[in-house]
């Protein structure tokens, strides 16, 4: 069954939507995205190793295509905000921090809470 | 899957707000090992053959189950016969046989792995339909009671695992009592008690 966010390229796409850079040529190119991705599944792991169950070796994903990201429904929505907030780390203006603290700890409260 | 475990993952979601599946079954898996190793609820009678002066056999339960303790060996005229077993799965007999016999030993089984297609372990499907809300407090209290998940509640997981324990309790006097409605209805005066029985 299709759900949202089943594949590397959905992920990617979302992200961008949120960083506001949906044209090319992109801002942010898309390797940046990808390993903001996977940095983010190393950290869910760290907080969230239920989600991880049964896997031997952690998704690594090296191309923004439609490889199959398979993570549950309810825990998809936090890798974007991580991929935004990473992105948004190597921004120097004040008000681009803040953006990328904000996605970053959205990204915690939403593995380990009910608040967001 | 049958009716009882999707209700049983059906009430586990509702009471854990983020809970995968994979995670329900996980502590499923350790709820029921629990439940059956200490209540004895899962028993089965299997036949061994005996040779003269052999004290040793091996036996194996059918389905994928381990054995956990041993209940007592009878003979085919259903005498008892004393025996330990020292290692699950192997019985010894105190005395030698004299001769060729078939022996009964009735033994209380305890789940295993593999699990099934779905995710589940394999036991008798009665034990769910009978004791699901002790089975159900049992999960409910183990996930509660993990560190950092959007379940974590740790005052729930106490009253939880308090009804899960005060379930197996009754579930393993059923058992010692054979499922028999009041019977044995003395009670050791318990002011001459020497100490507590808590699990």
């Amino acid at each position: 069954m299709a759900a949202m966010l089943d594949t590397v390229q959905d992920y990617v796409r979302e992200a961008r939507t949120l960083l506001q850079d949906t044209v090319p040529t992109y801002r942010y190119a898309d390797a940046e995205l990808l390993s903001a991705l996977n940095m983010g599944i190393l950290t869910a792991r760290k907080l969230r190793p239920d989600l991880f169950l049964n896997v031997t070796t952690l998704p690594y994903f090296t191309a923004v295509d439609t490889t199959s990201f398979a993570m549950d429904v309810q825990y998809r929505m936090p890798f974007v905000y991580f991929i935004v907030g990473h992105a948004q780390l190597r921004d120097e203006e004040d008000t681009q921090d803040n953006r990328a603290n904000a996605f970053l700890g959205a990204f915690t409260a939403m593995l380990i809470s009910v608040t967001k | 899957m049958s009716a009882d475990t999707d209700r049983l993952l059906n009430n586990a979601r509702v009471h854990l707000p983020g809970v995968t599946d994979a995670t329900i079954q996980l502590e499923l898996f350790n709820v029921l090992n629990d439940f059956f190793q200490v209540t004895n609820a899962w028993q089965e009678d299997i036949d061994f053959q005996t040779s003269p002066s052999v004290v040793e056999y091996t036996i194996t339960p059918t389905g994928t189950s381990t054995i956990n303790r041993l209940i007592w060996v009878q003979n085919a005229n259903q005498i008892p016969v004393d025996a330990l077993m020292p290692t699950p799965g192997t019985i010894k007999l105190i005395l030698p046989p004299s001769q060729i016999d078939t022996l009964t030993a009735t033994v209380a089984l305890t789940i295993d792995d593999p699990v099934d297609g779905d995710g589940f372990p394999n036991f008798p499907a009665w034990v769910l339909t009978k004791y699901n809300t002790g089975i159900l407090d049992g999960v409910l209290g183990r996930l509660m009671a993990q560190p950092a998940k959007p379940y974590t509640n740790a005052q729930l997981a106490v009253i939880r695992l308090k009804s899960y324990i005060a379930a197996r309790s009754s579930a393993k006097a059923e058992v010692l009592h054979g499922n028999q409605n009041n019977g044995q209805t003395w009670r050791f005066p318990q002011q001459f008690r020497t100490r507590g029985q808590r699990f």
